[in-house]
C-alpha cells in the first residue's frame, strides 16, 4: 500500500523539522487512523534514518567543543597544574619598583577566559583567605577571599593583561612600554600612569575603577576608542544595560576589605555585616531582622572583627554571643530616630 | 562572593571529559535530532547535556559510563523542547519509537559499504532539482523558505521534491528497512 502523496509530504516535512502545529495534528489523525499507517510511517522514518546516517550534515566536534569551553570557562580552564605554581608565585616575592596601585572590587561571576586563546594561563585563586601573589613582571595583586585572578604566558612580553573576578587590590610595576590591562566584566582599564584603586558593583558584567592617584582611562572592553580618563577621586562604572561607562562617585569602604579601616557614617547595621562578614569571611546573625535597620556612625582602623563587633555592639546596647567565624548580635530593636 | 572551589579533582577528569565530548557528539547529536529534527536546536541539546555532565563530573564514578546519562538527558530535553514548542505529542512519540531508538549505527562493515552504495545510487537516479534541493536541506542544511528564496520556486515545490526523495530513498533501501532492527542498534546501552 501506497501513501498518499500529501501525507507524505507531511511525513518528510515532519522529519526534517518543518512541520507546524497544525500539520503535526494533521499527521497524528493520519497515524491514528489505522496500525497500518503507522507501519507505512515507521518505513519512512527509518529510511529518512538510513540516508540520514550516510548523508548527515557533518559535525565538527573541535568546533563544538571550542564552542562548549567558550561557555563554560568560568569553570572550564586549566586547573590541576594551577595550585603549584601559585604557591611558588607567592614565594617570589618581588623587589621591582612598585609605580602603581590598583584596587579592584569586583563582583563578577564570569571570567572571559577566551581572552586567552593560549593553554598555558596561570589561575590565581584564594579561599578563606586574602593572598598576595607576585606576577612575573613584579607587579603584585592581592585578593580578597574567593577571589580570582588569570594570565598567560605571554604576559609580560607584549602586553601586560589579567582578568580579575572578585576583589582585588594590584600594585602595578611601572613600565611603560607594557601597558597594563584589567578586564573587570565588561570593563576594561588602561593603566597609563601611578596610582589608583578599581572598584565595582554587583551584577555580573558590572564593574567600576576608582582612582586615588594618577591616571587611568576605563572603557567597555574592547572598545577604547569610549575611554573616559578618570582624575583623582572618581570613580567609572561600567553599565551593562546601556553598555557604556558613566562617572561615579566611590563606593565608601571599597577598600576596606585591603586596608581594614572602616568608616561608618549613619549607616544601617545591615550594610556594617554584609561589609565585614565579607571582609573578614565570617558569619553575623542578628537576634531579629528589625536590628538591621539600626544605625550607626563610626570609625575602625585595624582591629579584629570581634572587637569591632564589640563596640558595636555596646554602642547600639546589644548583646554580642558566638566565637571566632560566627557571631550573633541579640537585643532590642534600635529607636527609629536613632 | 560564592564560589566553589574547583581545584578537588575526583569523579570525572577533563581530560576524559574532552575525550568522551569529541567522540560522542556526533551520535548523540544524530539521537537529539532523531527526536527534535532541527539541526540547531540538537546541536544545542547536545552541548545542555554535556554542559549538565560537566557540572556533575565530581560526583561521576570513574567506572560509570557517561553515555547512558548523556542520552537520558538529551530525551528528556528534546522532549521539553517539543513540548514547549507545542510539537510534542504522546502518539507521535509511541508511533517513532523515541525510547528505542537511539541512532543508527553499523558494525558490520559489508553491510554499511552496501548500504552506502545504495545511498549514493539513490542519490544519482534523483532527477537533478529533486537532488539538489534533498541536499540543500539535508548537508548545507537550508530551511524550506531557504531553499525556495535561492531557487525562486514555492514551498509547496520543496515540499513536493523533498517527499519525492524520501519516496526513492524508502522504495530502493527496502531491504535495508527490514533489516533496521539489526541496524538500530541501541548505542548507548
Amino acid at each position: 500500500m501506497d501513501v498518499p502523496e500529501d501525507i507524505l509530504e507531511l511525513i518528510t516535512s515532519y522529519f526534517s523539522g518543518e512541520l507546524n502545529e497544525e500539520g503535526i495534528q494533521q499527521l497524528i489523525d493520519w497515524l491514528n487512523k489505522s496500525s497500518e499507517n503507522r507501519k507505512l510511517f515507521l518505513d519512512y522514518k527509518k529510511a529518512w534514518e538510513l540516508q540520514a546516517s550516510i548523508l548527515k550534515q557533518p559535525v565538527n566536534p573541535e568546533e563544538e567543543w571550542e564552542k562548549f569551553r567558550k561557555k563554560n570557562l568560568s569553570t572550564f580552564t586549566k586547573k590541576e597544574i594551577k595550585e603549584e605554581r601559585v604557591k611558588k608565585l607567592m614565594i617570589n616575592r618581588s623587589y621591582w619598583r612598585i609605580a602603581a596601585l590598583l584596587a579592584l572590587i569586583i563582583i563578577s561571576t564570569f571570567a572571559a577566559i577566551y581572552l586567552f586563546r593560549n593553554e598555558e594561563v596561570e589561575i590565581l585563586l584564594t579561599q578563606k583567605t586574602k593572598e598576595t601573589f607576585t606576577l612575573p613582571d613584579g607587579s603584585t595583586i592581592t585578593l580578597a577571599p574567593e577571589s580570582k585572578a588569570i594570565y598567560d604566558k605571554t604576559y609580560g612580553k607584549k602586553e601586560r593583561k589579567i582578568i580579575v573576578t572578585g576583589w582585588v587590590y594590584l600594585e602595578v610595576a611601572k613600565n611603560e612600554r607594557l601597558p597594563f590591562r584589567v578586564w573587570a566584566g565588561n570593563l576594561e582599564i588602561l593603566v597609563t600612569g601611578t596610582s589608583f584603586y578599581i572598584h565595582s558593583s554587583a551584577t555580573e558584567q558590572d564593574a567600576s575603577v576608582i582612582l586615588e592617584s594618577g591616571k587611568v582611562k576605563a572603557y567597555p572592553k574592547g572598545k577604547p576608542s569610549e575611554a573616559i580618563e578618570l582624575k583623582p577621586g572618581q570613580a567609572a562604572s561600567y553599565v551593562s544595560s546601556k553598555d557604556i561607562i558613566t562617572i561615579t562617585s566611590p563606593e565608601p569602604n571599597y577598600a576596606a576589605w585591603n586596608t581594614h579601616k572602616f568608616q561608618f557614617n549613619n549607616t544601617s547595621l545591615d550594610e556594617i555585616i554584609a561589609l565585614i562578614e565579607s571582609v573578614y569571611s565570617i558569619h553575623i546573625d542578628l537576634s531579629s531582622p528589625e536590628l538591621g535597620s539600626c544605625k550607626l556612625t563610626a570609625t575602625f582602623e585595624n582591629q579584629s572583627p570581634e572587637s569591632i563587633l564589640q563596640v558595636i555592639a555596646s554602642a547600639l546596647h546589644l548583646k554580642l554571643g558566638g566565637d571566632d567565624t560566627s557571631f550573633i548580635l541579640s537585643g532590642m530593636p534600635c529607636q527609629s530616630n536613632k | 562572593m560564592k564560589n566553589s572551589h574547583p581545584l578537588s579533582n575526583s569523579g570525572l577528569s577533563e581530560e576524559n571529559f574532552k575525550a568522551i565530548f569529541l567522540e560522542e557528539f556526533s551520535n548523540l547529536k544524530a539521537y537529539a535530532q532523531s527526536i527534535v529534527k532541527e539541526n540547531e536546536t540538537s546541536s544545542d541539546i547536545v552541548q545542555e547535556a554535556f554542559m549538565a555532565l560537566w557540572e556533575n563530573r565530581k560526583i561521576f564514578e570513574n567506572k560509570r559510563d557517561p553515555k547512558p546519562y548523556l542520552a537520558t538527558i538529551i530525551r528528556n530535553k528534546s522532549l521539553n523542547y517539543l513540548r514547549n514548542n507545542k510539537k510534542y505529542h504522546p502518539d507521535l512519540e509511541a508511533a517513532e519509537g523515541w525510547e528505542q531508538h537511539l541512532g543508527i549505527s553499523c558494525n558490520d562493515q559489508f553491510t554499511q559499504k552496501q548500504l552506502k552504495a545504495k545511498i549514493q545510487e539513490t542519490l544519482d537516479h534523483l532527477p537533478p532539482k529533486c537532488r539538489e534541493i534533498f541536499l540543500m536541506n539535508r548537508q548545507e542544511g537550508l530551511k524550506y523558505k531557504d531553499i525556495a528564496f535561492r531557487l525562486g520556486i514555492s514551498i509547496k515545490t520543496v515540499e513536493a521534491q523533498m517527499a519525492k526523495a524520501l519516496k526513492a530513498f524508502h522504495d530502493n533501501l527496502d531491504q535495508f528497512i527490514l533489516l533496521t532492527l539489526i541496524f538500530l542498534m541501541n548505542i548507548f546501552f
